[in-house]
């Protein structure tokens, strides 16, 4: 099956990383092979970026073969706030 | 030999066992890349017939075959001898199959014209995983900057990959390179090695930084050159 922008939500929304926001972006016109993900969650709080995107990698599991390109964002909700803050 | 277009594990296995090496091709059709493919395969079983097997796989269908071979993107391509992997086509386009055929042909030629049954062939013996992690290892740390993308910096072949020498040039970082796509071990050895599952994929100090979206966010925070620094 190709990847789909809601299986990709359906499996970040149910992982541990219980996100407070969670935007997926198809960028692919469809194909399901490249998306823009936004990922806010409690759970990013004191880790790396590095382990923040290998948590996302995790959570979405077998279909990260199904992707080819994936763009991140995860942020804490803290940043979140500070980044979509208008005259930040 | 011939074309075969199992229905079923068993109907594969038996199609697959065969001393001549057999050109596995796993599609769909969902798969769009994989209706230009599947022309060109038929033409080539219909070329080559008479060197190599060719049976074409449905992924989905055959799901035990495809997870076997670890297929888990399509499509792929897998070079069988007696049911066992010989070798595998790293980026499936019908250049690179029709390439790949035509050198299997050729083996195959030659093994007719020259039989040599004693002397096995002179290909190296697929490097064991220890090796290949000491490999990797010395490669992350090859340069102090060290950058595993597809093509090199002058002529990248990714948007991805481009995107992260434009940046990296933009701050002034020198860094080396290593083109993963001309390396099959290392491309897939490398994922694994830093559980890392695309690239690019930028080292500091032999430790990985992150992918594109990692390295820029550090650059938008002001933190790249500190990272690649550590």
């Amino acid at each position: 099956m190709p990847s789909s922008g809601e299986r990709v939500k359906a499996l970040l929304a149910g992982s541990a990383l219980a996100p407070t926001v969670l935007e997926v972006e198809d960028v692919s016109d469809g194909c399901g092979a490249k998306f823009e993900v936004v990922v806010v969650s409690a759970n990013f709080e004191g880790k790396k970026l590095l382990e923040r995107h290998r948590d996302v990698h995790e959570a979405l599991g077998a279909e990260m073969g199904e992707i080819h390109a994936l763009v991140l964002k995860t942020w804490t909700p803290e940043q979140h706030a500070a980044k979509t803050r208008p005259d930040a | 030999m011939a074309s075969a277009s199992p229905r079923d594990e068993a109907a594969f296995n038996e199609a697959v066992r065969v001393r001549e090496a057999t050109v596995a091709y796993f599609r769909a059709d969902w798969c769009e890349p994989c209706a230009q493919l599947d022309a060109v395969f038929d033409q080539l079983a219909a070329d080559h017939a008479a060197s190599c097997a060719f049976v074409r796989v449905d992924a989905e269908e055959l799901m035990a075959v495809s997870e076997r071979y670890g297929v888990d993107a399509l499509p792929a391509v897998v070079v069988l001898r007696e049911g066992k992997e010989a070798g595998r086509l790293g980026g499936v386009t019908a250049p690179a199959l029709v390439e790949l055929v035509a050198k299997l042909a050729a083996e195959a030629e030659a093994a007719k014209v020259a039989p040599l049954p004693a002397s096995a062939p002179p290909t190296a013996s697929p490097p064991s995983s220890a090796s290949l992690d000491d490999r990797l290892k010395a490669l992350v740390s090859s340069a102090p900057t060290m950058l595993f993308m597809k093509g090199s910096p002058d002529a990248p072949r990714c948007g991805f990959s481009r995107q992260i020498v434009e940046l990296l040039r933009a701050e002034g970082v020198p860094f080396g390179h290593f083109d993963i796509l001309a390396d099959e071990d290392v491309r897939h050895g490398l994922k694994a090695f830093s559980n890392w599952p695309t690239y690019p994929q930028l080292y500091a100090g032999g430790k990985l930084v992150g992918g594109l979206d990692i390295v820029r966010e550090l650059k938008e925070e002001g933190e790249l050159k500190d990272a690649l620094a550590s």
